[in-house]
């Protein structure tokens, strides 16, 4: 069984990813089918060792009418610390890891670690609204990707996200969230807490199109080396990976 | 310790000729290889069933573009060992790498086959049906350019005329691999012990083209594995080497437990 495990709350990877064009038919059949038999398994696998301890990929790639300026894939990947992640890449592993990604996504797709959210947001800029650390990995974790209203220009579209943010902030309510806007989307991740909580909602009405979606706990069936051909992954789907952090015996 | 022999079948080996994407430096390319690539390729592919792997960097002075950048040895301890691979997480996040760093057009692997007949271009050949364990022993390594003056078609049939009769002569050579393109030829044998090197009938073919290359790999030890800090493999310095793997030890019965 899996201890409960601290991490700061500053120390997590805010992916937003966005699908490489292709003029392929099957294009993104491919990207889903490369998500589930590579990436996903390889995030966990050649990223653990390195201090990695909890992943929650998404991905809204492929569901009904969802703009293309919303990420076709979302994580959040939390470290021991901010040094921890930095020195993974004096590693083997996490250079290779790294990069596999390349010919698979698109800019603007990159990720960037959070700062306490202050009142403002600050385009393509990553915050968390509670100043505590959690062990996401072991706790009931809300995503939210969504869209700007066609209506609403892009400064107006983040001072009211931010606005809302500072409601969720001052309740308290929830043991977790980061969020991060661009001009154009919206992506949110919610740590729910004792009280069952929930910001998700007053967000939601404040976007145009959106997909609230609850990562499933899932663990990897074999390892790096087994013979195995991978998780199925579908779009809208969510994990909230499963594994023996290092440290754990 | 010493590592125990390992012979691999001489069709199971994927030869390797790749060219550097064309708006990539040689000098990133060959840190791109040294920092990620042939690391990766000796660490997350030997417990998929790799069993020797001999990397080389080709000088780029004087070398004509349509000579390879990058030479590899890939033996696996059967081709079927090799589609396995694909089947495990670790090989198809290595076989990801490949995208940015190659001109994948132009850059091509496959298994030798007998050389039996004429040399067909960028086909592999072995000269010698016998198993060889190619990480132990010594390998030397001949790259040549086609000369200016002669046709591919002649160049491939000279190439052709001197493979069959090096089959004929080397009696201290158990392994011999050769691939010839239009404008190339890439070449290696090896021997159990490095004291025949001299002996080599290498010079014949030397007269045939323009030597790029010419070397015995080095052995190279790898100094951490995936998990330990480490900038990786500095192939300026470490050009032609034959990586020592780790690699699965087979049991008493000859069967390798991963």
């Amino acid at each position: 069984m899996n201890q409960a495990f601290e991490v700061p709350p500053n120390a997590v990877r805010v992916w937003r990813g966005y699908r490489a064009a292709s003029p392929l038919p099957t294009a993104q059949a491919d990207f889903l089918s490369k998500l589930g038999t590579v990436f996903v398994p390889a995030t966990v696998e050649m990223q653990v060792k390195i201090g990695l301890d909890g992943y929650i990929p998404s991905v809204p790639a492929g569901l009904p009418d969802k703009p293309d300026t919303v990420p076709d894939e979302t994580a959040i990947l939390f470290w021991d610390s901010q040094q921890t992640y930095t020195d993974g890449f004096k590693t083997l592993a996490v250079r290779t890891y790294t990069l596999t990604h390349n010919a698979v996504y698109r800019p603007p797709s990159g990720a960037d670690f959070p700062t306490l959210f202050a009142g403002t947001i600050t385009s393509e800029h990553p915050c968390y609204l509670i100043d505590k650390p959690a062990d996401w990995m072991k706790g009931n974790v809300q995503h939210l990707a969504g869209s700007r209203p066609d209506a609403v220009p892009p400064d107006s579209f983040r001072a009211q996200i931010a606005s809302a943010l500072t409601q969720i902030q001052k309740k308290g309510a929830v043991s977790g969230a980061i969020a991060c806007a661009g001009d154009n989307y919206l992506v949110y991740w919610e740590l729910i807490g004792a009280s069952g909580a929930s910001g998700i909602d007053s967000l939601t009405t404040l976007l145009g199109w959106s997909r609230r979606i609850t990562p499933k706990p899932t663990g990897l069936e074999k390892g790096l080396w087994d013979v195995w051909p991978g998780m199925t992954i579908n779009s809208g789907d969510g994990f909230n990976m499963q594994f023996k952090r290092r440290w754990e015996p | 310790m010493s590592a125990r022999e390992q012979p691999v079948a001489p069709d199971s080996v994927h030869v390797w000729r790749g060219f550097k994407a064309q708006q990539t430096s040689y000098a990133d390319f060959t840190k791109f290889l040294g920092s990620v690539f042939v690391p990766a390729c000796a660490l997350l592919q030997p417990n998929s069933g790799l069993r020797a792997y001999v990397p080389s960097m080709v000088p780029q002075s004087g070398k004509p573009a349509t000579v390879p950048d990058q030479t590899a040895l890939m033996f696996w301890a059967t081709q079927q060992a090799y589609q396995d691979a694909f089947k495990t997480v670790a090989v198809r996040a290595y076989t990801n790498l490949h995208g940015g760093a190659y001109d994948t057009k132009r850059s091509s692997a496959q298994f030798a086959v007998a050389l039996t007949a004429q040399v067909i271009a960028e086909q592999p050949y072995y000269l010698f049906d016998r198993p060889v364990d190619w990480m132990l022993g010594n390998v030397r390594h001949f790259i040549g350019a086609r000369p200016a003056a002669q046709s591919s078609s002649d160049f491939l049939e000279v190439i052709g005329n001197w493979a069959a009769m090096y089959q004929k002569q080397p009696a201290d050579v158990d392994g011999a691999l050769l691939c010839a393109g239009a404008d190339y030829v890439v070449f290696w044998e090896h021997r159990a012990s490095p004291q025949g090197a001299a002996l080599s009938l290498l010079g014949g073919l030397a007269r045939l083209s323009t030597p790029c290359l010419d070397k015995i790999a080095d052995n190279y030890v790898m100094p951490a594995g995936l998990w330990q800090p480490w900038t990786g493999i500095d192939l300026t310095q470490n050009d032609c080497i034959n990586i020592q793997l780790a690699r699965p030890e087979p049991d008493a019965g000859g069967e390798i437990k991963r």
